[in-house]
């Protein structure tokens, strides 16, 4: 909940990192890797806190070692705080809650996952420390085959058992078990559009039972989240992951893959039956296991995803098979199978968003390619090209 | 605090030489600005630069507690003036009337700052302001509390300002106390904004009136780095007197025998719209020049009276406090009370109106016996009730989201206080508004019941200082100023109780005689419905067709009035007929005064369950008097219930559609007058117009005894 009176540090990181003024010339909000480094910068300087930032002066600026461009966008960003302080109170009258990095009831989980890439601010309603508890994410993929069929086949399992559903979005398929789920008081954690999603009675008797969490890294004003970002949030936000798949080259869901990190949770398995294992190779060789066998009927989705936690002998049993088939994905593979169709003059700026990872891991696996010869670098300071040898990039 | 303790605090918490020439170059920058506009003799008063100096340069926050006319706006606007050049914001001034806004439009511009305002009159502005607000090249925005909650503004206008809000300033900030004398709901959306907002940006809010229990609450709401700057709150030019008048006859009959002995000009303030008219009109009546002036009257019509009034073109305006905060009037002669108002604090801000920049001006508040009725209903009816908002909001929570007229449809319960309800609940976060759909929010919400019981307390207590005032034999001057805790406080010598009557309480009976037959002629005007509710009936929604519509209407009187509105209601309660006292005025009304064209050649009735012979005996008398046939051209198809206990359009449409039907052959296709006893909404003159309409009469005429209270 947005608090009555707004602490000094989030004062800063929500002028700084969300856009409250539109049209031309309004300043661009600082990305949340511009942020991370800011913070650093600021938290080893003679200003330590974010808050220190509303009275700073030019000179304080200046020995942050920023840009000029930089400067002058900062403290752009930090006139807006009376057109922020109007729209706080609008979603705060309207029962959505803000918090940021600095809240000490931000989620704890996106700042161990995601550290410096967790999103410097959430806006959302409903109870967030949902995310405290056991979760299991849920994604089908945009092209996936008859995902109305498997929505319909697995609603029950998912309305029932001791976790907390986590998903990307109420839009589709997905909304349909969301829905079903929330019907049958079942827990829920949605990544979504707090303001649009408020005007729902199921949502809002949910989210009163403390069942429901819609929650947004942007504010409620804002555009909608793109779904690259909303998986990497799910995958930040859940123990394990269930994918019902579709076309491997997909951004999304390539993004999920991204962000598990070698041997921790979350662990993502696929909807595999035996007969389809072939197509989904690529998911496998990075680090995504089947659902095992038993678990492709209702009782033992259920079991299993109730299972997966109770650590009940026959969940053991079933989650074996994952467990057995579950590698370390190699991120550098990955990152390199991604890059391999991107355009032919690339920087470390472009390959930090498209991966959506800080620009220094870009930078560092740019110049590992360029050592193994992946990768050329160009006259141009900073760029690389790839189109000399393409063939690299598809190993 | 005065300058050398801001100076203190500004040496004591840190400050650097860098500082203090900040603080000169300022201070020499602030005298020159004013210099440029007042000429070289031109100084500061007491704790202005001061101010100016905290807001600019350490960007506080402000309380400034200072008389009217003693330059509160000044601060601000050379603040604004200060941040602008330093390449700060705009000033966001929060001001609640709209006549405030246009003076302090004008009074920036004289200052060369670029001045708008968004208000709910100017909407076809909006988009210019829009553009003005994105390119930089408004210095001041003015706009209303409820502004903040419109969602055009909040959405599109607020995030346009380029350079965003430098200065926020919230005028007439007393209204932010429950204890103040004129706390407004939406007050508390500025309070809940200014806790939220960064202490990167200064905020100055203002007063003339708050006691020393405002102004704590005020800073305890406020938060607890304000400022607090108070001054002396007497205005030594001001003289005042009160004046027991008995009714409104005689009040009337005062005015007009001495308003024009009152110095220039001035404004006389009644507590309704309907007062307002009829004292104007009477005035017009007596040869002395006067306007009325309302919440009721478009914005050009309100602009142009004020204009009168500032070019002393008329000798007064006779308004209701939609004139008041901020009108600035320097050498206003004059504030007449033509009612009691509900408290002394509001006494003065109202009277404060006058003597700014003159040497003397008179208060003059006549007071009787009906006042406390209409203080009373005022206090009884400032919070809706637990039970009505409880229904509200249960109909909202059952409901994805629900419209205006949805919830009309539901609830039978008058528009008025349905919309009251509403903006307490979106207030107070229970509700929220979607475009035209209300939606339940995710904040709990319980009625506050003791919070209402002390404000109505409050109120009680008020009314009875209110009392006290008129009674005291002491200085009343002295008596205001301890109200506000004036630290200042001392008989004035000036006021009637110090040196005898300033004006004559005198009235000539000759006069009352004409005042009673006055108010008895003034009949109540009314526009016939021109718009079907949605959703009522199937395919009848939107404007009513030209064709299907009554002819403007008139009223004999207000129900229970103290003109015929005692005798319409002993008519109809006790004697079942109407006297023929009341006849002979209703047909020298319609003859005489009223005279509707195409002069109405036949008359017809409502068809009554509840009175049937009362009408049909007051429409066959009125027939005759106005040598007119009767007709009986309408009857009941159907019972329905009384149209007084339906409390919203779309419940009173609902319990007469259909109810009538037209007897064919006692039509007559040639004008008609419709004659009903009591009006509460129109909708039964509207649907039995139609029906005539629509059988052929060519123009319908309604006419009613007596119009219910609105």
């Amino acid at each position: 909940m947005v608090q009555n009176r707004l602490s000094d540090d989030s004062a800063v990181i929500l002028m700084l990192c969300w856009s409250v003024r539109k049209g031309r010339g309004a300043p661009k909000p600082l990305t949340t890797s511009e942020w991370g480094e800011l913070a650093r910068q600021i938290q080893n300087s003679h200003l330590q806190r974010p808050g220190a930032l509303l009275t700073a002066k030019g000179g304080d600026f200046r020995r942050l070692r920023l840009s000029e461009l930089m400067i002058a966008r900062i403290e752009q960003l930090l006139s807006t705080g009376g057109q922020l302080s109007m729209q706080l109170d609008t979603w705060k009258s309207a029962g959505i809650w803000v918090r940021t990095r600095a809240d000490p009831d931000y989620p704890r989980r996106l700042k161990v996952q995601l550290r410096d890439l967790a999103p410097p601010a959430l806006s959302g309603f409903g109870d967030v420390s949902l995310l405290e508890g056991r979760t299991v994410g849920l994604h089908i993929a945009s092209d996936a085959r008859d995902p109305g069929r498997f929505a319909r086949f697995a609603a029950p399992a998912f309305s029932s058992g001791d976790f907390t559903l986590v998903a990307p979005s109420n839009r589709g398929f997905e909304g349909e078990l969301l829905v079903n789920a929330l019907r049958e008081f079942g827990r829920v954690v949605v990544i979504g559009d707090p303001l649009n999603n408020l005007s729902d009675t199921l949502n809002r008797r949910a989210a009163l039972e403390g069942r429901l969490c819609v929650v947004s890294p942007s504010s409620p004003a804002s555009a909608s989240v793109p779904m690259a970002e909303r998986i990497r949030l799910i995958a930040a936000m859940s123990d394990r992951i269930l994918l019902y798949p579709g076309d491997t080259s997909k951004a999304a869901d390539r993004a999920l893959f991204l962000h598990v990190r070698p041997g921790s949770d979350p662990s993502v398995f696929l909807w595999l039956p035996r007969g389809e294992r072939q197509e989904a190779t690529p998911l496998l060789r990075q680090g995504a296991a089947p659902l095992p066998d038993g678990a492709y009927d209702v009782h033992g989705l259920e079991r299993w995803l109730q299972g997966v936690y109770d650590g009940s002998p026959s969940a053991a049993s079933i989650d074996g098979e994952a467990a057995q088939s579950r590698r370390p994905p190699d991120l550098y593979a990955v990152a390199m199978d991604f890059l391999a169709n991107r355009p032919a003059v690339l920087t470390a700026d472009d390959v930090a968003s498209q991966l959506l990872v800080t620009k220094v891991q870009a930078r560092a696996w740019l110049e590992r390619a360029v050592l193994e010869g992946r990768v050329a670098r160009t006259k141009r300071k900073g760029a690389y090209t790839m189109a000399t040898q393409p063939q690299l990039f598809s190993s | 605090m005065s300058e050398s303790e801001t100076n203190e605090r500004r040496s004591g918490a840190g400050a650097t030489a860098d500082d203090d020439r900040r603080v000169t170059a300022l201070r020499a920058r602030a005298a020159e600005l004013l210099v440029d506009m007042y000429g070289q003799a031109a100084t500061f008063r007491d704790d202005q630069l001061e101010a100016i100096i905290e807001l600019v340069l350490e960007r506080r926050r402000e309380l400034l507690v200072k008389r009217t006319g003693w330059g509160k706006s000044l601060v601000y606007f050379l603040a604004t003036k200060l941040l602008r050049e330093a390449g700060g914001g705009i000033t966001l001034v929060i001001s609640p009337l709209l006549s405030l806004m246009r003076n302090q439009i004008e009074m920036a511009q004289a200052l060369g700052l670029r001045a708008c305002t968004i208000n709910s009159s100017n909407q076809d502005k909006w988009p210019e302001v829009r553009r003005q607000l994105e390119s930089g090249q408004c210095d001041i925005l003015l706009v209303a509390p409820e502004r903040l909650a419109n969602e055009e503004f909040l959405n599109e206008i607020l995030p346009s300002i380029a350079g965003g809000i430098g200065l926020l300033v919230v005028d007439e900030a007393h209204c932010i106390s429950d204890w103040g004398h004129d706390f407004r709901p939406d007050y508390r959306r500025i309070v809940r904004i200014v806790q939220l907002l960064p202490k990167n940006v200064p905020m100055l809010a203002t007063t003339a009136t708050a006691n020393a229990r405002v102004v704590q609450d005020i800073a305890d709401q406020l938060g607890p780095d304000l400022s607090i700057r108070r001054g002396a709150l007497a205005r030594p030019s001001l003289r005042l007197q009160t004046i027991k008048l008995e009714d409104q006859a005689e009040r009337l009959a005062w005015l007009a025998q001495h308003l024009n002995d009152l110095p220039g000009t001035g404004i006389i303030y009644c507590l309704t719209i309907r007062d307002c008219e009829m004292v104007a009109r009477w005035l017009s009546a007596k040869g002395i020049d006067a306007r009325s002036y309302h919440g009721e009257m478009d914005n050009a019509e309100r602009q142009a009276v004020e204009q009168e009034l500032l070019e002393n073109r008329v000798k007064a305006v006779v308004a209701t406090i939609a004139l008041g905060m901020g009108f600035d009037k320097p050498d206003l002669g004059f504030v007449v009370h033509f009612q009691r108002p509900g408290s002394v604090v509001a006494y003065y801000q109202q009277v404060g109106r006058a003597g700014r920049a003159v040497d003397e001006a008179f208060a003059v508040l006549l007071n009787g016996r009906e006042d406390d009725e209409i203080q009373q209903y005022f206090i009884e009816t400032a919070f809706p009730s637990k039970a009505l908002m409880q229904e509200v909001l249960a109909a909202i929570e059952a409901t994805d989201s629900i419209t205006l007229d949805g919830l009309m449809q539901q609830m039978n319960v008058q528009t008025g206080k349905l919309l009251q309800c509403l903006q307490f609940l979106q207030l107070e976060g229970a509700v929220l508004k979607q475009g035209t759909q209300y939606v339940r929010s995710l904040n709990p919400w319980t009625y506050d019941e003791a919070e209402a019981a002390a404000i109505t307390a409050l109120r009680g207590t008020e009314l009875t200082r209110m009392h006290d005032y008129v009674e005291t034999a002491d200085c009343s001057m002295e008596f205001v100023a301890k109200e506000l805790d004036d630290p200042e406080a001392a008989p004035c010598g000036r006021c009637a109780n110090c040196n005898g009557n300033l004006v004559s309480p005198d009235v000539d009976q000759g006069l009352v005689r004409e005042a009673v037959a006055f108010l008895r002629r003034s009949s109540i005007p009314f526009e016939p419905r021109k718009r079907w509710p949605t959703g009522v009936v199937a395919g009848w929604q939107g404007n009513i067709p030209p064709g299907l519509r009554n002819e403007p209407g008139r009223a004999l009187c207000v129900w229970e009035d103290a003109g015929w509105g005692r005798l319409v209601k002993r008519a109809k309660y006790d004697e079942n007929r109407v006297s023929d006292e009341l006849l002979e005025a209703a047909a020298a009304l319609i003859r005489d005064d009223w005279n509707p064209q195409p002069r109405p050649e036949w008359l017809t009735i409502i068809p009554s369950t509840e009175t049937p012979d009362l009408l049909r005996d007051f429409g066959r008398r009125l027939a005759e008097r106005l040598e007119i046939p009767f007709r009986e051209a309408l009857r009941k198809t159907r019972p329905g219930q009384a149209q007084k206990s339906m409390k919203n359009s779309h419940q009173q449409l609902s319990n007469v559609w259909d109810a009538f039907e037209v007897v064919p052959d006692q039509v007559i296709r040639v004008p008609a007058l419709l004659v009903d006893d009591v009006m509460n909404s129109g909708w039964s003159l509207t649907v039995a117009g139609r029906y005539l309409r629509e059988a052929g009469v060519s123009a319908v005429h309604p006419f009613v005894l007596a119009k219910a209270h609105s």
